[in-house]
């Protein structure tokens, strides 16, 4: 029992603790601050305590009798969730000591802390939950807490704001129509005793599922607020959310899907792989011209899902477990980029690539961070992201498609290049008259950082550390015995070393080609930019051609307009119809004139009529 | 309890009276759930003469007592017995008014209905302090408000058709005199046009009955309980209830009728009028189990389908607050009859807590809608903008009553919206879908009002916030529709009795 009411605490300490933010206002400064990273690091504890048991809590919840697919509140901690928990609450620790200095002088800085820990505890519910409705609960209450964050990053920020509640509601309400069809086929909610098949009707309820979790995870076309985000939303929101908090739990969601509540044909396989792909390049393609340090991470944070959904759409042990430890490494070294990017613009005052550069001499400790989570998401040898993004490579060949095993390796060269580019302009060069004199961020927003920085670094060396304490136990309940396939060596006999080794210099010869041809760093994607055929692609991209939701907006406006003109015709019926209808009839009334003669016509008009009548009864 | 409580089943004939204390109490309690407000409403012009603020003070009472009353009566229902009584018109050798017995009882379906009638009319009528405080015709305002809560409370605990009726037209008039409460010409044609809509629906409803009556010899609902709805009498009841209901192509009223005070439209809404038919077709087809053939079925499908995109396009397209929200009104009354019409536990379990959901939601809106109206003077989203700023707590409780509406947790109306949409996926999938579109465009349309209204730059300086008696109504709605969603075992227990009630018969 004691167990089980940890779970329970574990959602409402934060959920309490935001609420308490949102109501009492600070009585000194720091003290939220001070406050919530104690408790956050209490939450750590917390779980960790809990490490490697199975704890399950079954609450009613709504009870409808006779019927079986009621809601009951439903908790399981076990080899899955306690890996996604600790994550989520190492993240939310780490992100609440970097918002300690970095938004203190901001009115909005409670809120943000208030929402940053009603976000956890949704987080927590989501991954915590094991019932399907249960689930879809704390998974949609993240909408709102997701609205609040972006909309108090600046008066404007509120437009953003509702296109990412807007885009998220939708995958939302499709999550729930899977939710709905699934209750249908298998008469019940709890997620351990769904398996079904994806063949008719549990097939499209797949794909539903699969679209609110891949959009949460941000893959493509359900990504375009990110990028707006980016520019709009303060930056530790960055790195929690879109960063960090959501792919873990979208990803945590499509392995689930995948693994344990349906069982994949090969049709949905390649769906799913598909998708990865197309996010991979795509993304990737519109990072590297992107001339904002903010807007560029925010573009890769989109691409690098679409390594973690093909990871685990090949369906086999080792794609599977790369997918997964894509995720934490993705959410290590893009959350580290993000804050080195929330460290620069506190400290330089512009994120814009056009007016930074040199900061690598007056800020090393953060070019230090950013240096290793640059070489970690470019999948260099050492690093985190070489060994999982290896593992990828490795299942999406075993499962037999070569052409995404291509895809992810076009999409690696072109995330180098991108991380060249970043770090040249940003680094080194010459920056602007204006931010000459920048100093180096305040410690408590540079040990988040190096704390995941390190994080990178350990993963990368120590690969078994993560894949034998935190993958396999995860997928034990799913894959069983088969997870013992999963391993990782570094191996420079093998081939799959020296493609990655052919990636990394195919980058490198094209950032210096890129410089040379445009004469900065800056400028090395610009032979890209401009190629032909490109040129315009990127123009269409510019535009918003791509954009799902503006495109939306616009047909969307002719089919409410068709709508609305069918409410007005029934009401023109009312308002003119019946009128004009009345007035005809009312136009009978000169009948009556006043004059004798014409009623007593009428009488004996009546008169004869009935006469008639009668004697046609009568026959 | 069981036995005390006496269960009086008119039965054709001679009156079974047997009077025992503590069953007869119950009785009593169930008259004065709408006898209280109905003759107390005529007292108030007569106490407004000498004292406003005594008229004020006993409206609030008046409907306070209602709801205890209601609330008295949960007592029996959740130990399973239905208080009922029957005034018997009929005797051996005088028969004519045989079938024309007013008989009330208490069910569950109708003890929730009526305590989320009276709850939110209470929380209106405490508003209605700050919001007519300057207007003219209060005595009448008061006598309305008052006794159109009576007549809900009477129609819900009708068990016979006639009476239905009877306190339907009650409605029905009052309804007429609240919505030209500012006697404006151009607003007295919209209520005229309200008036013309739901009566002539009434009275198609009246001969659906009629025909009901010639065909099994009775308007009480427990004789012709389970029997087949002829085809004719179906159409013209259902005439009546969409006409009520506001639902597509008898509809346009009700975005017209918002011309009345905010706390009038709010009743309208969320407490009285449009619940009344949705409602009847909940007695009349769920509760007391009127069959019709199933080709009908799938028609009121199509209906009420067309009707939540229909109206929830118009909200997309208007500009002016009040029409959005009353069109909003019209595509969630589609939610509740699809709730009601889908034949499985889990749809009418939705159906049934949307209806308290949206009593709280959508009341929440129209009281926000009326603050604003006081102090930026437009209802024209056009002309707002940055509300925000000048009034948080509106604006706040507007965002959680929308959220509650659209289906998103933690809030009430995600439970029910689900469960309709979840029921609704086991019988017909393309409704469900519809239906799913159709939630999406509520988010839209909730989001563009407070998007327009609250946020981006401000337009003109308005006055900060509403009355302090405004303020709070629409706070504690709103903390209501967030609580709803935490403990919504509570008001189900209630709906899962009425369910027994509904399908144990």
């Amino acid at each position: 029992m004691m167990s089980e009411s940890i779970l329970l605490v574990l959602i409402a300490a934060p959920a309490v603790l935001g609420i308490l933010m949102l109501l009492i206002p600070r009585p000194v400064k720091y003290f939220w601050e001070t406050f919530g990273v104690t408790i956050a690091a209490c939450l750590i504890y917390l779980v960790i305590s809990l490490w490697g048991r199975e704890v399950n809590l079954n609450l009613a919840w709504l009870r409808i009798p006779g019927v079986l697919a009621a809601i009951r509140f439903q908790l399981r901690f076990y080899g899955f969730s306690q890996f996604i928990l600790v994550a989520v609450a190492v993240f939310t620790f780490l992100i609440a000591l970097y918002s300690a200095k970095f938004m203190t002088d901001r009115p909005a800085a409670n809120q943000f802390y208030a929402y940053l820990f009603l976000s956890e505890a949704m987080a927590f519910g989501a991954v915590l939950a094991n019932n399907l409705l249960i689930m879809l609960f704390f998974w949609e209450a993240l909408l709102v807490t997701l609205y609040l964050m972006i909309n108090i990053g600046h008066p404007k920020a509120y437009k953003t704001a509702i296109k990412a509640l807007i885009i998220v509601g939708f995958s939302d309400l499709c999550l729930m129509m899977g939710i709905g069809i699934v209750g249908m086929s298998a008469h019940t909610l709890d997620m351990t005793r769904i398996h079904l098949s994806t063949n008719g009707i549990n097939g499209i309820a797949f794909v539903l599922m699969m679209i609110g979790a891949m959009a949460k995870a941000g893959a493509m076309p359900f990504h375009t607020w990110i990028p707006d985000a980016a520019l709009d939303a303060p930056l530790p929101f960055m790195a929690l959310m879109p960063g960090a908090l959501e792919k873990l739990l979208g990803i945590y969601l499509v392995a689930r899907i995948a693994l344990d509540l349906f069982i994949m044909d090969t049709g949905m396989q390649i769906f799913i792989m598909t998708v990865g792909a197309v996010t991979i390049i795509f993304a990737v393609m519109m990072a590297l011209v992107q001339k904002d340090y903010k807007r560029l991470l925010s573009y890769h944070a989109i691409s690098q899902v679409g390594y973690m959904v093909l990871g685990i759409g090949t369906g086999n042990p080792i794609g599977i477990a790369g997918g997964l430890f894509h995720m934490i490494n993705n959410a290590m070294y893009k959350s580290c980029l993000f804050l080195t990017g929330g460290a620069v613009e506190k400290q330089a005052g512009t994120t814009d690539m056009r007016q930074l550069g040199g900061l690598a001499r007056q800020m090393p400790v953060t070019f230090g961070c950013f240096l290793v989570a640059a070489l970690s998401i470019s999948g260099v040898p050492l690093t985190n992201g070489f060994v999982s993004k290896e593992l990828i490579l490795e299942g999406s060949l075993e499962a037999g498609y070569r052409i995404f095993a291509v895809a992810a390796a076009i999409g690696a060269v072109f995330t180098a290049a991108s991380f060249l580019k970043l770090g040249h302009a940003v680094y080194f060069g010459k920056p602007s008259i204006a931010i000459k004199k920048v100093t180096e961020a305040h410690w408590s927003m540079l040990v988040p950082m190096i704390l995941l920085a390190a994080g990178c670094l350990l993963f990368g060396l120590f690969s078994r550390l993560p894949l034998d304490g935190l993958i396999k136990p995860s997928l034990y309940s799913s894959l069983g015995h088969a997870v013992s396939e999963i391993h990782f060596d570094i191996d420079i006999t093998q081939w799959l070393f020296w493609i990655t080794m052919t990636i990394l210099t195919i980058a490198v010869l094209n950032h210096i080609y890129g410089v040379k041809s445009s004469g900065s760093g800056l400028g090395a994607s610009e032979h890209i930019h401009h190629a032909p055929g490109l040129k315009t692609v990127y123009d269409l991209a510019e535009n918003r051609v791509f954009d799902p939701y503006v495109q939306g907006e616009k047909g969307g406006y002719y089919l409410v307009k068709g709508l609305y003109l069918v409410d007005r015709a029934v009401d023109w019926v009312y308002q003119s119809f019946f009128p004009t209808v009345a007035g005809w009839i009312s136009e009978t009334r000169k009948a009556h004139n006043g004059l004798f003669a014409n009623y007593l016509s009428w009488v004996l008009g009546g008169f004869g009529i009935m006469i008639v009548y009668l004697f046609w009864l009568a026959k | 309890m069981k036995k005390q409580v006496i269960v009086l089943w008119f039965s054709g004939g001679a009156p079974a009276f047997k009077i025992v204390k503590r069953g007869k109490m119950m009785e009593t309690v169930l008259l004065l759930t709408f006898a209280i407000p109905i003759s107390g409403a005529f007292l108030l012009p007569l106490v407004g003469r000498y004292s406003t603020r005594l008229r004020n003070v006993l409206a609030f009472l008046l409907v306070a007592a209602s709801l205890t009353a209601s609330a008295v009566l949960v007592g029996p229902v959740l130990s399973k017995t239905v208080v009922s009584f029957a005034i018997p018109l009929s005797f051996p050798g005088f028969e004519i008014l045989k079938g024309f017995d007013p008989v009330f009882s208490a069910d569950a379906l109708g003890v929730f209905m009526a305590l989320v009638s009276s709850l939110v009319s209470l929380i209106i009528v405490f508003y209605s302090f700050g919001y007519v405080k300057h207007d003219e015709n209060q005595n009448e305002y008061y006598l309305m408000v008052v006794l159109f809560l009576g007549s809900m409370v009477g129609l819900v605990y009708s068990q016979n058709l006639l009476y239905i009726y009877l306190f339907w037209e009650i409605a029905a008039i009052v309804c007429w005199r609240l919505i030209g409460f500012y006697r404006e010409r151009e607003f007295v044609l919209r209520a005229d046009k309200a008036f013309l809509i739901t009566v002539g629906g009434a009275l198609a409803m009246l001969l659906g009955f009629i025909i009901l009556f010639n065909q099994y010899g009775s308007f009480d609902l427990r004789v012709l309980h389970g029997k087949a709805v002829p085809d004719l009498a179906l159409v013209l009841i259902i005439i009546g209830i969409f006409s009520k209901s506001a639902t597509l192509p008898f509809h346009t009223w009700l975005p017209d009728a918002g011309v009345a005070p905010s706390p009038v439209t709010a009743l309208l809404h969320a407490a009285v009028l449009v619940k009344i038919g949705v409602f009847a077709f909940a007695r009349i087809f769920v509760a007391s189990g009127l069959t019709f053939a199933p080709d009908w079925h799938l028609v009121l499908l199509v209906v009420i389908s067309t009707s939540a995109l229909v109206s929830a396009g118009a909200a997309l397209i208007d500009t002016d607050l009040k029409r959005i929200i009353a069109y909003s009104t019209i595509s969630q009354l589609a939610f509740i009859f699809l709730g009601l019409m889908i034949d499985n536990k889990i749809a009418l379990t939705g159906g049934l807590l949307f209806i308290l959901m949206h009593a709280l939601g959508k009341g929440g809106l129209f009281l926000c809608a009326g603050i604003i109206e006081h102090t930026a003077h437009t209802k024209d989203l056009r002309r707002m903008g940055g509300l925000i700023k000048t009034m948080p707590v509106t604006a706040a409780a507007f965002g959680l009553c929308s959220l509650s509406l659209m289906g998103i947790p933690p809030f009430g109306g995600f439970f029910a919206k689900y469960l309709i949409i979840g029921g609704t996926i086991a019988s017909n999938i393309w409704v469900a879908t519809v239906f799913v579109v159709g939630s999406f465009m509520t988010a839209l349309y909730l989001i563009r009002a407070f998007m327009m209204a609250f946020l981006g730059d401000t337009q003109a300086e308005t006055k900060p916030e509403g009355s302090p008696t405004m303020v709070w109504s629409v706070a504690i709605l709103a903390g209501l529709s967030l609580l709803a969603g935490f403990l919504v075992q509570y008001p189900n227990e209630l709906i899962q009795i009425a369910i027994g009630q509904i399908t144990g018969r």
